[in-house]
């Protein structure tokens, strides 16, 4: 029977944060899949050189059977650089949402070539625009 | 094993959850639940100081940043997941293959065995008196600069925040005041709460060898009681000027003894446990008081 693993289900979970970043419109929702994918790399790290049936490093006799310490110290750093830049991004959406009063990212640039700042990058086939201005204006 | 199994599961399932809810206060909820389940994957490897910093982050200071974020945005709806699915269905293709690739090579690479880092640290670990746990004398001795690098990382984060909020008349605390009245299980729960956490977090700091702990953690944990006291009952800004003054000079303090304790070589000359507990009780500070800040700014913006 195949059975999950923490390497694994950090692999699909990194890959569903990047399709939410892919897929999604909504500002907020990208700052959310950034959140999972930075998880999933965390899980990713904690289970090198480590197993359930191991010790935690901090009881261990002897080398073999312990936990590696050394990616966890890593992963500590990783945490709170994430939340921190979580804070930034925050800082950022809402100042963007103050200016133009939406967080959706096409609307956005598209007030934003309005104001002549930069020239709008639309990146699909004007059949999927239109398709998608009808969905959003529901 | 069957635990294990139903963790992974989870996690699978909070995080399309996540990215494939139609609301975003939802999102954001399922969010935070999927980060204590991460939290609970990481015990099952061994790893209890980043799960205690997982769970403290992910269940009360990134999920409030993220609701008090979006409390001026009042349409939270989102437009349905399989449509926006449906117009990038090619990604869906390609992440897939990309991930089943990586997990077919990932499951047949052989495994490497023990690394001479761990080795090296493990011996050095029993060798030494056991003052702190293994994880936090590699962020404190073998990575120091490394952690210098993040506290200021954190305080820069903090900078940005203080600078980029717009704070004009520091209010925003009067619709909390309602949620205080109609709610006393809140006040009643974070009264019960605050002593345990300010027991916890204090314990995580002073930091005992063989349970987790450390100065982010500890200092996560304190900043939680911020989050729940200000929850009853509002600061006022002014609270935060203060802080950011202790948490620059603590921020000052922290790099200078790391430079004393590079210097001096304080490790082979015997003083290297009073340094150790010096710098956690610093670093537990300056993470408590970036983090508070951070929260109080946030809660502060108009």
């Amino acid at each position: 029977m195949f059975e999950l693993s923490g390497e694994i289900v950090g692999l699909i979970l990194f890959f569903i944060g990047l399709l939410g970043v892919i897929i999604r419109r909504n500002i907020m929702m990208t700052v959310l899949a950034v959140g999972i994918m930075n998880i999933a790399v965390v899980l990713f790290f904690v289970t090198l050189n480590a197993a359930p049936n191991y010790v935690p490093p901090m009881v261990g006799t002897e080398i073999v059977g312990t936990a590696d310490p050394v990616p966890q110290a890593l992963m500590i750093t990783s945490v709170v650089i994430g939340v921190s830049v979580q804070a930034v991004l925050l800082v950022l959406v809402m100042n963007l949402f103050r200016q133009y009063g939406t967080l959706d990212w096409y609307e956005v640039q598209r007030l934003r070539a309005v104001e002549g700042e930069i020239p709008p990058t639309q990146k699909e086939s004007p059949e999927q625009n239109q398709r998608l201005s009808i969905m959003l204006n529901r | 094993m069957i635990l294990s199994q139903v963790i992974y599961l989870m996690l699978i399932v909070f995080a399309i959850l996540t990215i494939a809810a139609s609301c975003l206060k939802h999102a954001i909820i399922l969010s935070s639940v999927f980060g204590l389940w991460a939290s609970l994957a990481y015990l099952l490897y061994h790893a209890p100081d980043v799960s205690v910093s997982e769970a403290v982050v992910s269940s009360t200071l990134g999920t409030i940043l993220l609701v008090l974020t979006i409390r001026k945005y009042t349409d939270v709806s989102l437009p349905p997941f399989r449509q926006l699915l449906r117009i990038r269905l090619s990604a869906l293709f390609l992440l897939t293959t990309v991930c089943g690739l990586l997990i077919y090579f990932t499951v047949s690479t052989p495994s490497l065995g023990i690394a001479p880092l761990q080795v090296e640290i493990m011996e050095s670990y029993f060798a030494s008196q056991r003052i702190v746990s293994p994880v936090t004398s590699i962020l404190l001795s073998y990575r120091v600069f490394d952690t210098v690098f993040e506290a200021s990382m954190l305080l820069v984060a903090v900078l940005a925040v203080v600078h980029l909020t717009d704070t004009g008349h520091r209010g925003g605390a009067a619709e909390y005041l309602a949620v205080n009245e109609m709610h006393p299980t809140l006040r009643t729960a974070v009264r019960v709460l605050v002593p345990i956490l300010f027991v916890v977090g204090a314990a995580m700091i002073i930091g005992d060898p063989f349970t987790p702990g450390g100065g982010f953690q500890g200092g996560g944990i304190l900043a939680a009681i911020v989050v729940g006291r200000y929850l009853v009952r509002p600061y006022s800004g002014k609270r935060t000027d203060d802080m950011q003054k202790i948490e620059k000079l603590v921020f000052v303090l922290f790099v200078l003894s790391i430079i004393a304790y590079v210097l001096l070589d304080a490790r082979n000359a015997g003083i290297y446990p009073p340094f150790m507990l010096l710098m956690n009780a610093l670093l537990g500070v300056k993470v408590f008081c970036g983090l508070s800040i951070m929260f109080l700014f946030f809660a502060a913006e108009e």
